[in-house]
């Protein structure tokens, strides 16, 4: 090959630092013959592809050329790197380095051959930003702390360059994060409300899911450090035996924004709301727990027609369904068509007494509701949750008798074969005051309700003449008449030597409200008490719950591998909670004992299941 | 040449007769089921034992009463220590046959020999022997007066030597010091009997007795003591090879957390 003896051989050299030379004066700014540099550096490209035209074609240009360009880019960038830290502030240095970075890639496009463009790159990222990834992430630190989006966005646009930055530059971000998170823990245990503990949740949580969205590019990496920091955040509790009070104030947060009766905010501020509360759910990670809770405030809206919208309760029901799936909201799915079949029956209750021209006492309405769904106990001798005790008796005024056994009739024709059970603790009556200087509607429970009307006929009783008259438990009346005396609506009277302590009617008794609900402290008890139950039951079911796991599993495949079982168990619990390997091996212990299952003789490890 | 291969023939069948014996010391067994069972399984002396303990009657090449067992005269012994108002040989204190028996036989009523001997008949009851038992237990250890029993009493700890036997023994004992209805093990019968058990073969029974003393747990399941040999047998004394979410019951994962600061402040003030 004569050009490359006769040419290359002797000029290379020379021909080389020219070329490079061109190519600095290039990046420094001053213009070049961009159109002779390209072919005479594709020249030597296409002397080997003449000699060799099926072989590789790279090898003389690699030789002469590419190994001196490699050097001297990396030089270069050197130098000026150094140049630019010395004189600029890191934002202005990682503008520079944007620029410069664009212009290279823009120049190799124009001059070198195909192959050079990726080492010749990886030399400017080496030189200009791996080298200063420390400072680079020390400042990193303190664009955080004062919000400087803007260098966020550059600095990750450079460290996405580097191999594993962005999972270095992540850590941070998840560090900074789980920082600023600390608050809201500390708000969680401190017995804030609601309100405030979601409030400085969302605070961190929109801040920077906004960054990761706006100034990260939505990059995958940085999205999993905020959820998993976020998840750390919410899930995280002081004392290991006690589960994190997060179920609990999302719930109870849920449960203002669904009710009626709030500040006037419009639909499409509830509906945002909701999904801000959605977005907190995904990381809880007690979800059971979290069901419960909300299984209990869903039932006492829908019961006592606190709800501001069923179709908001399903909006919020569907948004728990697409992170855990239809098992685990269909209970609340179903308690809301109990309410809605409940309607349905109340106007087919009033079309069949026109129809048989038997109108009730009173007005009335019944909700039906399926007793495996609702929070409530549905047998007739179980107590209902909360503690209360069993239904104590009382005598049911006629016309509320009247309308039960309208009810059952009408009921029994539609459905043979059902058994209902009234659960009075529920439900509630409304009872009209004329003795009053105005009328007033007063909503009460029906044991209320029951307390109070023997005052229809005197207008003061003694404790005994009303336990005799309304038939109520001497512990059920003293919680009525509290709720009585609290309220104004009656007045204890001291007793004389001669006469017991009597209650009697305020007849100048007043409210601004004309229709309102009797309030008792009770309730507020009760409520308290809900609470410790679900927490105190949440191991209970998370141990049969992983049983159920332990039995299935084993059941379908009959021999199972210690370490399998394991991952199985946690992997079929993952939309529920996240169960420890010690309270999995307890639930293999017991299993073992109860004989479900067993070890093989010959291999400890592996169980067996028993038929 | 001839020299050569004639000794070679020599240490071959000596080395044999050694393993043969070997054999019959570990099984029990007579010489021709020895020579029988080891010559199938090539000579290899821990392969033939394994495979005669998982099947004996396919080795036995002896004739079944190569000594001679009488069953009458079984019999006959039986009805000199027997309860008088029931088939069996008890510790009723009316007439503490089974007191005059084991001591008769010179056997240790605490010892592990008792324990070991109370497994080889299969007796289901503690305090007593009934008569299939006792009948069915002597004929398999080939013995029908009260001198040979004095000889194979002596040789008990024979039957637990090879590993499988001591497994199957050692099972066998949670069985037979928990009440006959009851489920569980009490702490007090457990610990008594890990302490015959297992002495010599747990580097830290002593500090498992104690670890168990002081727990709240009140009852020992079949599964957790079962596991307790393994964890004797296979785990190092400085637990180094124990994991702690591998298929350990609990009860022992909570021993070697209890254990592990311990073992580390010995060691180290030895080392200081």
């Amino acid at each position: 090959n004569i050009w490359r003896d006769e040419m290359l051989d002797k000029i290379h050299e020379q021909l080389v630092s020219a070329i490079l030379h061109d190519i600095t004066c290039d990046r420094r700014g001053v213009s070049t013959h961009s159109a002779i540099l390209r072919d005479v550096i594709h020249s030597f490209v296409e002397v080997q592809s003449h000699e060799e035209p099926q072989g590789s074609v790279i090898e003389l240009y690699r030789e002469l050329f590419e190994e001196r360009l490699l050097a001297n880019t990396r030089e270069f960038y050197q130098r000026e790197a150094q140049k630019l830290y010395e004189n600029c502030t890191v934002s202005e240095y990682m503008n520079r380095v944007i620029e410069r970075l664009d212009q290279e890639e823009d120049r190799l496009r124009k001059f070198i051959y195909h192959t050079s463009i990726a080492p010749c790159k990886k030399e400017c990222v080496m030189k200009m930003i791996a080298d200063y990834e420390h400072i680079l992430l020390d400042e990193f630190k303190l664009m955080l702390r004062d919000d400087r989006i803007e260098d966020l966005s550059r600095l990750y646009i450079l460290i996405r360059r580097l191999n594993q930055g962005c999972k270095r530059m992540a850590d941070m971000f998840h560090e900074h994060i789980y920082e600023k998170g600390k608050g809201s823990i500390e708000l969680m245990n401190s017995g804030c409300s609601p309100q405030e503990y979601v409030d400085s949740l969302l605070l961190v949580f929109t801040k920077f899911v906004t960054m990761v969205r706006e100034n990260l590019s939505n990059d995958r990496t940085f999205a999993d450090a905020l959820d998993s920091s976020m998840t750390k955040i919410v899930n995280s509790t002081s004392d290991t035996k006690r589960y994190p009070r997060s179920s609990e104030l999302l719930v109870r947060h849920a449960d203002h924004i669904l009710r009626k009766g709030a500040k006037y905010i419009s639909l499409s501020e509830v509906e945002e709301r909701l999904r801000k509360f959605i977005d907190l759910f995904k990381y809880v990670e007690d979800k059971d727990l979290f069901q419960k809770f909300y299984g209990k405030k869903l039932a006492n809206r829908l019961i006592h027609n606190t709800s501001l919208s069923w179709d908001l309760e399903e909006t919020a029901i569907n948004g728990l369904k697409d992170r855990c799936g239809y098992e685990y909201t269909s209970p609340l799915q179903r308690m809301i068509i109990d309410m809605k079949l409940s309607d349905d029956l109340t106007k087919e209750l009033d079309q069949y007494l026109k129809d048989n021209n038997s109108p009730l006492p009173v007005s009335f309405s019944v909700n039906i509701l399926q007793s495996g769904a609702w929070p409530f106990a549905g047998g007739p001798t179980a107590p209902t949750e909360g503690g209360a005790a069993a239904t104590p008796e009382f005598n049911i005024p006629s016309d509320l008798a009247i309308c039960i056994d309208k009810f059952k009739e009408f009921y029994s024709l539609k459905h043979t074969g059902r058994r209902l059970k009234f659960v009075f603790p529920l439900s509630c009556g409304s009872v009209v005051i004329n003795y009053t200087l105005r009328q007033y509607t007063v909503i009460m429970s029906v044991y209320q309700a029951v307390a109070f009307l023997p005052f229809q006929s005197a207008e003061s009783l003694t404790k005994e003449e009303l336990q005799k008259a309304s038939g109520l438990e001497m512990g059920e009346l003293e919680k009525c008449l509290s709720a009585f005396t609290e309220s104004n609506l009656v007045v204890k009277e001291q007793g004389t030597p001669d006469s017991p302590v009597s209650y009697k009617l305020n007849t100048a008794y007043s409210n601004r409200k004309a229709k309102f609900k009797l309030q008792a402290s009770v309730v507020k008890e009760a409520n308290e008490k809900e609470v410790t139950t679900a927490y105190q039951s949440v191991d209970e079911d998370r141990r049969i719950y992983i049983q159920a796991v332990i039995v299935r599993s084993m059941k379908s495949r009959k021999q199972l591998k210690h370490n399998d079982l394991i991952q199985e168990v946690i992997s079929m619990s993952k939309n529920r909670f996240a169960p420890s390997i010690s309270m999995i091996k307890k639930c293999v212990e017991v299993l073992i004992e109860k004989q479900y299952i067993e070890r093989l003789s010959s291999d400890k490890d592996t169980y067996q299941y028993l038929a | 040449m001839r020299m050569n291969f004639q000794s070679k023939k020599m240490s071959g069948s000596a080395s044999k007769d050694r393993m043969i014996a070997k054999f019959m010391q570990l099984t029990a067994t007579g010489e021709k089921t020895a020579s029988f069972c080891l010559s199938i399984h090539g000579w290899k002396l821990d392969e033939a034992c394994d495979y005669y303990f998982s099947n004996p009657e396919k080795y036995a090449r002896d004739h079944k009463q190569q000594i001679m067992v009488d069953r009458k005269k079984i019999q006959h012994l039986f009805d000199r220590y027997r309860d008088p108002s029931a088939d069996v040989v008890s510790v009723s204190s009316s007439h503490d046959g089974l007191l005059r028996f084991f001591q008769d036989i010179q056997l240790d009523v605490y010892s592990i020999n008792a324990l070991i001997f109370s497994w080889r008949l299969g007796v289901v009851v503690q305090g007593q022997i009934t008569r299939e038992e006792f009948t069915n237990g002597l004929m398999a250890l080939g013995c029908d007066s009260v001198d040979k029993l004095k000889s194979r009493v002596s040789q008990l700890d024979n039957d637990i030597r090879h590993p499988t036997k001591f497994k199957d023994f050692y099972q066998y004992t949670f069985t037979f010091a928990k009440d006959t209805g009851a489920k569980n093990l009490g702490i007090e019968d457990a610990l008594r009997t890990w302490k015959i058990v297992l002495a010599g073969r747990f580097s830290h029974l002593e500090d498992w007795c104690t670890f168990i003393a002081q727990h709240d747990r009140r009852s020992i399941t079949r599964d957790t003591w079962n596991l307790l040999l393994d964890f004797a047998s296979t785990i190092n004394s400085d637990l180094s090879n124990y994991d702690e979410e591998g298929a350990w019951p609990i009860l022992i994962d909570e021993f070697v957390g209890w254990l592990r600061p311990r073992i580390n402040t010995s060691t180290s003030s030895a080392m200081s």
